[in-house]
């Protein structure tokens, strides 16, 4: 039985991996937020559009197809908190704290939902008991 | 995981960093009233930390480091003090060029980023045991 072929368990570890990835570019942000011209970075859901663009540019079978994986990471975008200092640094701390615990809390229902569902399949195992 | 242990080694950075301008900072405010030991020589000069940002290729995240120190050019307080060994003839003494009010300002500053960096630590850890509750 491979547990990758769950559709379920496959999009849960798919949004962990996405939410640790934004995770570490938001402490990026933090770790940089007293560093002149520094502008803060988000990492956002692969966006609709730029996956159609992705799709339709196959012109040969043997071109890679974007992965169709659910929230995929793509790269980091420029995300500026909206105030800039005299240095040019554009981090707000206070937003990069909120996003922060944003991904966690999303990061601790994902593998909750994890575990819980894994635990169905211990109790299908074991019949019921 | 991985994106976790770097988001770990990215605050790790940040503190480390942080904790290198409170050095700094503590050495200005230590120095405040520091004057040169004879007259025509310089008392101590303010120092300021830069801060850069840089591709650690290690672990593929955009770190930061205390690039370099430099030397603030304003101009030194003077002081009256003719009793002073390093008066000039006028009686004036050069005394380092470090306002204590900016000092502490910058070092609150200092303490605010090392707790920001402190609290991603603490959240990333805590993403961290539950991804290994999973096991559980």
């Amino acid at each position: 039985m491979d547990l990758s072929k769950s559709p379920l368990l496959s999009g849960l570890a798919n949004r962990l991996q996405f939410l640790a990835a934004r995770t570490s570019v938001i402490s990026e942000n933090i770790a940089n937020a007293d560093t002149p011209g520094y502008v803060a970075r988000d990492l956002g859901p692969a966006d609709f559009d730029a996956r159609i663009a992705g799709a339709l540019k196959v012109s040969d079978p043997r071109h890679l197809q974007p992965g169709g994986r659910a929230g995929a990471a793509s790269a980091p975008h420029l995300a500026p908190d909206g105030e800039a200092s005299l240095s040019g640094n554009q981090v707000s701390i206070e937003t990069q704290m909120m996003k922060l615990s944003e991904s966690r809390m999303g990061y601790s229902l994902a593998s909750s939902v994890y575990r819980k569902s894994v635990e169905l399949m211990r109790m299908a195992v074991r019949g019921g008991r | 995981m991985d994106d976790l242990n770097t988001a770990l080694s990215i605050s790790a950075s940040g503190m480390r960093a942080q904790s290198g301008r409170i050095r700094i900072v503590a050495e200005n405010i230590a120095n405040a009233n520091s004057t040169p030991v004879a007259p025509g020589l310089e008392p101590y000069r303010r120092q300021v930390p830069v801060f850069s940002s840089f591709l650690d290729k290690d672990v593929d995240a955009t770190l930061v480091r205390l690039s370099r120190v430099e030397l603030d050019p304003t101009a030194f307080t003077v002081r009256h003090d003719p009793a002073h060994p390093a008066a000039d003839a006028e009686g004036n003494v050069l005394v380092a060029n470090v306002n204590p009010l900016i000092e502490m300002m910058d070092l609150r500053e200092a303490q605010r980023s090392y707790e920001a960096n402190l609290g991603a630590l603490d959240q990333v850890r805590s993403m961290a045991a539950s991804t290994l509750r999973i096991l559980e």
